[in-house]
């Protein structure tokens, strides 16, 4: 029984760890790219599953075959032309400003984009379902069949990324446009494309980070305020220049969280959970994963 | 000609001082032709669906009363502010409203953080309060210009130890209480409640299992309550944590009775659950508290007031609360003696027995200021594929 109790509180812990990865890749994503703290990245996120969720009642309504599907995929599209008409508005105006001035435009855009849900899709609290429905038991193990596909998503986006900035020539032109923009610029890398491409990117993962999520914490304009923070706090611990550091990150917190509260206190749980990732931050203080800044020249 | 002047100088005197009198006797928000009241809470946000109803419901109260003459001829007007659930926010808003708006009295704040944070400016400036969108127990010590009415949650915990006892028979509980103001009051009631009848051996200091109300993750808490395996499972916790434990003891397959609280008392809650796709084997041992008490004549007069004025809204137990909050404000203006002023209102409130709404009894004497009493259990049930509460057992006190 014990050794259930034990493997049932680390499955668990995979399960919403992978769900603060997904939601850390976008912000680590913008963060490599242009130094700039997306803090929108929730709100944005939450935009999107509200469109998904729209889609899905009308879907289902109509008597769709594949409701879910429908609304992933306008959730996909949704979000490419949300991210674009972001960085054209809001973010591209202010390429010259300070980088504390382009975070508060993010912060601005928390308002902006929170407001809007609410004025547009209502305030109230709705149910998504789950990518892959159902719960399968092995050895009294209570498996979510929904939590290994989370996980598996944020495998392969984390892959993807890393693949796609080492490997192929657009990465090269993401890391030359975050290395210094203006030389990029000058050595013929389309720098606004690279910049806008990248918030598009972000904000598809930010729109399938929001749909993982939204059975978890159901579909309304705080869906994403504790699950947000705590992807910041994983791209931290896993190393803000990493695509492999938040996933980890967001997995580790996922794990010790549930641990430290079967084990030790449930009063605890938060307290001592973050007080231990403060201490790993002491030790390693770019992250697990993380190197430190180089200072551009 | 001097000693004319001196005269009328003297009557303008004498005139004007009669004058300030008068204006001085009339208590702030209260003029010949209306009484004005302010209150603060949440009507934008996560929250706003428990905040729109709610107004929806005070204001229906207000616009009936307003139809049918006013309070001796007095209109109502009430000026309601947003705190967007933060407590910061509604302190600011209670000022406003006290010094600024000077309202004659706080009708129906909603919220606890925004309650508690903002219950010193109400406590200083004397003004009454009437009804609060909170079950805080402290409102019932906070002082005489306070009155609470929906109970609080350290007597719902009380009463809940007891239908344990009485309606369930359970011979183990455990809690899942939700770790602030709400669930820390909650359990300790049930405490309370165990001990007064002698039976604190029900639960053991193991199956209180605290949560955080951010909580997304219900796995460690879940598996605290199956290793207790009680009879029963309290959840004291608002709606967006209570609906995910229960999807998770689905998942679990955690198939025992639960009661939560009165707060979760709405079709709206259950809503958030979707019992049909995520808790389809769990959802009808979920059993709920309740504090009012209606039947379709009780409701008519809301019914009718809600379709006069919010044709398009639907009346959930938000829109009740509100009803009751305006039914209680009410009640008091009506049972005032003279002028109105705040002393003769509090002296009005502070002996006010209120039967005829759509709680079961609101009275108040000197010092005591428990609010409503009498509190019964639903259970959930399903009636042609959708879910509803019915009521499994009598109002009782503890």
């Amino acid at each position: 029984m014990g050794r259930i109790i034990f493997i049932q509180n680390i499955i668990g812990g995979l399960e919403t760890g992978s769900l603060y990865a997904l939601a850390a890749l976008g912000v680590v994503l913008i963060y490599r790219v242009s130094d700039v703290t997306n803090f929108a990245q929730g709100e944005m996120a939450m935009f999107s599953t509200f469109v998904t969720f729209t889609v899905w009642t009308y879907s289902r309504a109509a008597g769709y075959s594949y409701p879910y599907l429908i609304a992933f995929f306008s959730a996909l599209i949704f979000s490419a032309v949300f991210g674009y008409l972001i960085e054209r508005v809001f973010i591209r105006p202010t390429t010259e400003s300070s980088l504390l001035g382009k975070m508060i435009v993010t912060f601005g855009l928390i308002l902006i984009v929170n407001g809007s849900a609410s004025a547009i899709f209502g305030t109230d609290s709705h149910y998504l379902q789950r990518a892959v429905g159902g719960t399968i038991i092995i050895s009294n193990l209570v498996i979510r069949p929904h939590s290994f596909f989370v996980i598996f998503l944020a495998l392969v986006i984390m892959g993807v990324l890393f693949y796609m900035i080492k490997y192929t020539m657009f990465g090269v032109a993401i890391r030359a446009t975050a290395q210094d923009r203006e030389t990029a610029r000058l050595m013929g890398v389309n720098t606004i494309k690279v910049t806008a491409f990248t918030w598009i990117m972000a904000t598809i993962m930010g729109a399938m980070a929001g749909l993982m999520i939204a059975p978890a914490t159901n579909v309304s304009t705080g869906m994403m305020a504790d699950v947000h923070l705590k992807s910041f706090i994983a791209a931290v611990l896993g190393g803000f220049t990493s695509f492999v550091g938040p996933v980890i990150g967001g997995l580790i917190i996922g794990v010790m969280d549930n641990l430290v509260g079967y084990y030790i206190s449930t009063n605890w749980q938060t307290v001592i959970v973050y007080g231990i990732l403060i201490l790993i931050l002491i030790f390693k203080p770019y992250g697990l994963f993380g190197t430190r800044p180089q200072k551009k020249v | 000609m001097i000693k004319r002047t001196m005269q009328v100088l003297a009557v303008l005197l004498v005139l004007t001082l009669a004058m300030g009198t008068t204006i001085l006797a009339v208590e702030q928000g209260v003029t010949d032709d209306s009484i004005t009241v302010g209150s603060v809470g949440v009507t934008s946000g996560p929250a706003a669906f428990i905040g729109i109803p709610y107004y929806e419901g005070i204001e229906a109260y207000f616009k009936s009363v307003n139809a049918a003459e006013g309070i001796r001829g007095r209109k109502i007007e009430l000026i309601q502010r947003d705190d967007e659930f933060d407590p910061a926010q509604a302190r600011d808003h209670i000022e406003a409203l006290i010094y600024d708006e000077e309202v004659f009295a706080i009708v129906g704040q909603l919220g606890t953080p925004g309650v508690i944070s903002s219950a010193g400016l109400v406590q200083e400036a004397g003004i009454p309060s009437v009804y609060f969108g909170s079950g805080a127990a402290e409102l019932t010590e906070l002082g005489e210009n306070f009155f609470p009415v929906q109970p609080n949650y350290v007597y719902e915990g009380m009463i809940m130890a007891k239908y344990a006892v009485e309606h369930f028979e359970a011979e183990s509980i455990a809690v899942l209480y939700q770790n602030d103001e709400v669930g820390i009051d909650g359990i300790e009631g049930i405490e309370k409640g165990l001990s007064e009848m002698g039976r604190e051996e029900l639960m053991s200091d193991d199956a209180a299992i605290s949560y955080a109300p951010t909580r997304t993750d219900f796995t460690a808490q879940i598996q605290q309550v199956m290793v207790e395996d009680p009879d029963l499972l309290f959840i004291f916790g608002l709606s967006q944590t209570a609906s995910l434990i229960i999807r998770t003891m689905e998942d679990f397959g955690l198939d025992i009775p639960m009661l939560t609280t009165y707060s979760n008392a709405d079709v709206s809650f259950l809503d958030t659950i979707e019992p049909a796709e995520t808790a389809p084997n769990v959802i009808e041992n979920l059993h709920i508290m309740a504090w009012l008490e209606v039947d379709e004549e009780g409701m008519e007069p809301m019914e009718e007031a809600m379709a006069e004025f919010y044709p398009d809204s639907t009346i959930n137990s938000y829109t009740m609360a509100g009803w009751v909050a305006g039914e209680t404000f009410v009640a008091g203006l009506r049972a005032v003696e003279g002028e109105l002023t705040w002393e003769n209102y509090l002296v009005a409130m502070d002996t006010l027995h209120f039967t005829e709404g759509m709680a079961p009894e609101i009275s108040y004497q000197p010092g005591v200021r428990e609010g409503v009493t009498h509190m019964a259990v639903l259970r959930v049930v399903e009636v042609n594929g959708s879910y509803e509460f019915e009521q499994v057992t009598e109002f009782q006190e503890f």
